[in-house]
């Protein structure tokens, strides 16, 4: 008897650390596919921000190198000696240079923000991508040639040349925003849909008074029809940004931002009788 | 020395092993004995096994209080699940129309100098 009463608690010392480590292994299981999802999703690094503090910080530098070069620049006209030529050209260069940088991290931010915006119809969006490169690689282009040439005669040259770049660049800058203004629109927009048909199955789910659901249904009738609204009154503004019909300038995009106004008014009305609708 | 010490060990050890022998003959008493042990074993040890495998099993599905708190019946499960989903929605449109507000101003152009060049611009 004293050898099976040896058996029993042997065999239970043996299960014991099994139970003991099936336990562990459970208790541990939450904790392991939290970090396994942590690894496999890791916090993304803000990429639009990392590009947002570049631009400010060189937009700083531009700032104080500005003021090199108008001093330098003024000596030069005012002294005419090779010594102040030299001090401007290495002064413009610098501020040039610093100018190819922030423009280059412009079009970084507005890719990104093109790339973020969902509400941006896909044959638009991507030729706009391809653009906002080749733009990109043009100002690559411009920043080494600046950097390459020494003489005061070559890089008022490639000055003179870079004008035309920089009007393809506001042109394509503004085209970019208001694309991005009517994606962002456009998402509000599909957004309030999938709200509405939501608290329509909500309100349906509930058992109302028949008063109640008359009610209800001239609502939903209300809302439907500023939907309607909505389409109508964006649908222009939508199709003749995307055609690029407006020009590109701050102009244009003032004027886009207030042809929007109605719209987004009637967006924050149908929100507003969904949620009086909802309760 | 050390061939003196393995020695004495031996000679130590010798005994020792011709009591084994002698206890081997007087083997048949106990060997009765040990005849019955296996039957019970057999018998005793799934029975250890499966009360701790019960055991086990019930102690690792018993709900702990964080558990009984999680599973306590709410008055109407699907009604909440609904309004935590419609308020979800309604959060997230209220970020997409902060987004789509036409008078927030994007991302302006960079306010930085059209023409930069050593020699006075000549209009």
């Amino acid at each position: 008897m004293r050898f099976i009463g040896f058996v029993a608690i042997g065999c239970f010392f043996l299960i014991l650390p099994i139970i003991v480590s099936g336990q562990a292994v459970e208790e541990w299981q939450p904790f392991s596919i939290v970090q396994a999802q942590t690894n496999e999703n890791p916090v993304p690094t803000d990429v639009l921000s990392a590009h947002q503090n570049k631009y400010f910080r060189l937009l700083d530098q531009y700032r104080q190198q500005e003021q090199n070069y108008f001093i330098a620049k003024s000596q030069f006209i005012q002294l005419n000696t090779l010594a102040s030529q030299e001090l401007a050209v290495k002064e413009t260069k610098a501020l040039i240079d610093i100018r190819a940088d922030i423009l280059i991290t412009y079009l970084d931010m507005l890719t990104e923000l093109l790339q973020r915006t969902t509400g941006v119809p896909l044959e638009y969006k991507n030729p706009q991508l391809v653009q906002l490169g080749l733009l990109r690689d043009k100002l690559l282009l411009h920043k080494n040639a600046n950097l390459s040439h020494q003489d005061r005669l070559q890089i008022d040259q490639e000055a003179q040349q870079f004008t035309e770049l920089y009007q393809q660049l506001q042109i394509e800058a503004y085209y970019t925003l208001g694309i991005i203004r009517i994606g962002r629109v456009q998402t509000a927009i599909d957004k309030l849909r999938v709200v509405r048909d939501a608290v329509f199955a909500d309100v349906e789910s509930r058992e109302l008074s028949v008063t109640a659901q008359a009610e209800k249904t001239r609502g939903f009738q209300e809302i439907d029809r500023s939907l309607q609204e909505l389409e109508t009154s964006f649908n222009p503004i939508r199709t003749s940004t995307l055609n690029q019909e407006r020009e590109g300038s701050l102009k244009s995009d003032t004027e886009l931002s207030k042809s929007l106004e109605p719209t987004f008014t009637l967006i924050n009305q149908t929100v507003r009788f969904l949620q009086e609708i909802r309760r | 020395m050390m061939e003196q010490f393995d020695q004495t060990l031996f000679t130590e050890e010798e005994p020792l092993f011709e009591s084994k022998q002698v206890s081997g003959d007087s083997k048949k008493p106990t060997s009765e004995k040990v005849k019955k042990p296996p039957v019970l074993l057999f018998i005793l040890i799934p029975v250890v096994l499966v009360a701790i495998a019960i055991g086990a099993i019930i102690f690792t599905n018993s709900p702990t209080p964080q558990n009984q708190l999680e599973s306590s019946p709410s008055p109407s499960p699907s009604l909440q699940t609904g309004n935590t989903y419609l308020d979800q929605l309604f959060n997230e449109l209220s970020d997409d129309i902060d987004n789509a507000d036409p008078l927030e101003n994007i991302l302006p152009f960079p306010p930085v100098e059209e023409s930069i060049q050593v020699s006075p611009i000549r209009n």
